[in-house]
């Protein structure tokens, strides 16, 4: 089965862009610069350039290009260069990833449960692409180990990863399905004990493929795509609004009540279907009705307790943040909270503990500022 | 098109407080039956009025303080039953809406209601009746005419929980489901069969129904116990060294209401001594068993 639907190139694409090298009616290419580490996705017409919707429920200065016409270019790319040439390809790519020298290589190979499939579509679909990736990210930072994680539901994945590897120092761990794609720092302390290592996510090795053995930049990336009428894995240029994608897959089922970008449990609701997919996007979700639930007080049930991974006591936490004790999340030690929204998932009651948790770090930077 | 915007998690886990109240009351009605076959109306009309007492009691509070009526959510229920099935069958009907009423207001309401509490709310009203009136609530067993199975049917029972221990199974449902949590029954059942196994105590007369209901229903009370995971131990743990301590001495039934309070006392204090340190190690084991 295919596990990866290539969407037909939208009409427009909205790429948000810091200081945009581009003016209105300028006409580029795909992949022609058009901010320091942007790149058009598609070729076409600059219409617009202001402060548009992002998906992080800000408005940011954007570029508007409506698309002229499908052109394929060919792309050209450097043979077999130095570590620092890698590092400055990646960097011009626009690939969102910090390379700095350490011993292992980290490829987090699980998605984000229970709906985002976005990573085992692109396991399954080029195993050999993403492990000549990894290989390129350990030759530009230097590191003699590779490790690839996967969740060990996916077996299949897994026996697909191990038929394609071939080369030594790179290996395979099945873990547990309690890691979610936020808890980088808990992969880090897991497989690095005493190494250094980065943590790379299996779009960016994609991507970092693309960008040294063909010179192609990042212009697009793989979605999982639930609530509309079709649910599936789509391959989406940046910059193409939620609206078109949704529309791709079928439309909504329904009036749409909740829009999110990224995975259920710790992405972010927009206000509207108009904001892009960035870079670092792996997943649309849509909810209807019926999903909206009242807050109840905490009974100290310790669910949260039970399934927090980082050995925590959300509920004292969320209970201190609420009554603005922030140094009593201190001493249940707020800052290691790592934010995956497990606690929040399992409440009976509902509380958003998550936010409260968020809520007490930001008054406790600005109260560290003072 | 009118979208929310709320933080994440999008999706949870399909279960609330309603869910929890209104299963562990289901899990409670097999022996509630039982003991209605047993004892006949007497037992039904305690079990309806403790219940009726405490939603009615319930209600009468939080309209006169202007809060949102909360009878729904099956505390209230859950907290009658309860009482209902610690007393004995054969007492005057003004026993058990007394015992109702001092567990919703003096143990539940007065400490702020659901989630609140710091006694557990039934016991609190056992323990007033137990010391206001002892001879009506420690009455002279009484063997009705039947032929009693040990553990299932007991036809000797001097209150209503203790006619069938093993109608509780429905405990293991609520553990399954994570309604209520693993550690405390677990350590509370290990130490009372340990001690029992050491002191030589017949088996029978320790496992009655009203020290299964004390391990299940409870000592597993949510906010009167203590949220971290070696804390629920140590509670559970104490729980049943208490019990057994109060058993040798005096009644066991006595034992589980006072032992179960006693420790609802150090409950905070348990909290604060166990409080788990994220990044050592040596705690995370308990997480995988």
């Amino acid at each position: 089965m295919k596990q990866i639907t290539v969407m037909n190139v939208p009409e427009k694409v909205i790429i948000p862009v810091n200081d945009p090298l581009v003016k209105v009616g300028d006409m580029v290419n795909v992949g022609q610069k058009i901010g320091e580490k942007e790149h058009s996705s598609v070729s076409g017409e600059v219409i617009e350039i202001s402060k548009l919707p992002h998906p992080s429920n800000k408005s940011v200065s954007s570029v508007v290009i409506k698309t002229i016409e499908d052109v394929s270019i060919e792309f050209h790319q450097k043979d077999n260069p130095s570590p620092n040439e890698i590092k400055k390809i990646i960097n011009e790519a626009g690939i969102p990833i910090e390379l700095s020298s350490s011993e292992i290589v980290i490829l987090n190979g699980t998605d984000e449960k229970p709906y985002v499939t976005s990573n085992r579509a692109q396991m399954l679909e080029y195993p050999d692409k993403l492990l000549r990736g990894l290989k390129i990210l350990m030759k530009a930072t230097g590191a003699s180990r590779g490790v690839i994680v996967i969740s060990d539901n996916d077996s299949d994945v897994i026996e697909s990863m191990k038929a394609a590897k071939n080369e030594k120092g790179i290996d395979i761990i099945p873990s547990k399905t309690n890691y979610t794609q936020c808890a980088e720092g808990l992969m880090k302390s897991a497989i690095g004990k005493d190494a250094t290592a980065i943590v790379s996510t299996i779009g960016i090795a994609k991507a970092v493929y693309d960008a040294v053995s063909l010179g192609r930049p990042l212009i697009d990336t793989v979605i999982t795509v639930k609530g509309a009428k079709e649910e599936k894995n789509v391959l989406v240029k940046i910059g193409t609004p939620l609206r078109i994608i949704i529309e791709n897959c079928g439309g909504y089922r329904d009036e749409p009540k909740k829009i999110i970008v990224n995975g259920p449990m710790t992405g972010t609701a927009q206000y509207t279907d108009e904001v892009p997919i960035t870079k670092n996007i792996y997943g649309i979700f849509v909810q209807y009705d019926g999903m909206i639930e009242e807050i109840r007080p905490c009974i100290d049930c310790a669910r949260c307790v039970d399934v927090c991974p980082k050995n925590l006591l959300p509920n004292f936490l969320a209970i201190s943040a609420d009554n603005a004790r922030f140094e009593f999340c201190l001493k249940y030690r707020l800052m290691d909270c790592i934010e995956c929204g497990f606690c929040a998932n399992v409440c009976p009651s509902k509380i958003p503990i998550v936010q409260l948790i968020k809520y007490a770090k930001s008054e406790l930077g600005e109260q560290e500022c003072n | 098109m009118q979208l929310i915007v709320s933080p994440s998690p999008h999706i949870r886990e399909d279960v609330n407080i309603e869910k929890i109240m209104w299963s562990t009351v289901i899990t409670l009605l097999p022996v509630t039956l039982v003991a209605v076959y047993i004892f006949g109306l007497t037992a039904l009309s305690v079990v309806l009025l403790s219940v009726f007492t405490a939603v009615f009691t319930e209600f009468i509070l939080q309209k006169m303080s202007n809060k949102s009526i909360t009878i729904k959510d099956g505390n209230a229920v859950l907290i009658g039953l309860l009482l209902a099935l610690l007393l004995p069958p054969n007492v005057p009907l003004w026993i058990p809406v007394i015992g109702a009423v001092i567990s919703i207001v003096f143990a539940k309401h007065a400490f702020g209601g659901l989630g609140h509490t710091i006694f557990n709310p039934s016991l609190v009203g056992v323990a007033f009746l137990i010391i206001s009136w002892s001879e009506i609530m420690s009455p002279e067993p009484v063997q009705r005419f039947g032929v009693s199975i040990p553990y299932i049917l007991n036809y000797g029972a001097s209150r209503l929980v203790d006619t069938s221990p093993l109608a509780m199974v429905g405990a293991l449902y609520l553990l399954y489901k994570k309604y209520i949590n693993w550690r405390i029954p677990l350590s509370f059942i290990a130490i009372v069969a340990l001690s029992a196994l050491l002191l030589r105590i017949n088996f029978s007369s320790i496992f009655t129904g009203v020290l299964v209901l004390g391990i299940f229903f409870l000592a597993t009370d949510n906010s009167t116990t203590p949220v971290t995971k070696i804390g629920r131990f140590i509670f559970g743990s104490c729980c049943g060294a208490l019990i057994i301590i109060y058993g040798q001495f005096g009644g066991y039934f006595e034992g589980v209401c006072y032992s179960i309070l006693l420790m609802n006392c150090f409950t905070a204090l348990i909290d604060r001594y166990t409080v788990p340190d994220p990044s050592r190690r040596y705690m995370s084991w308990l997480k995988k068993s």
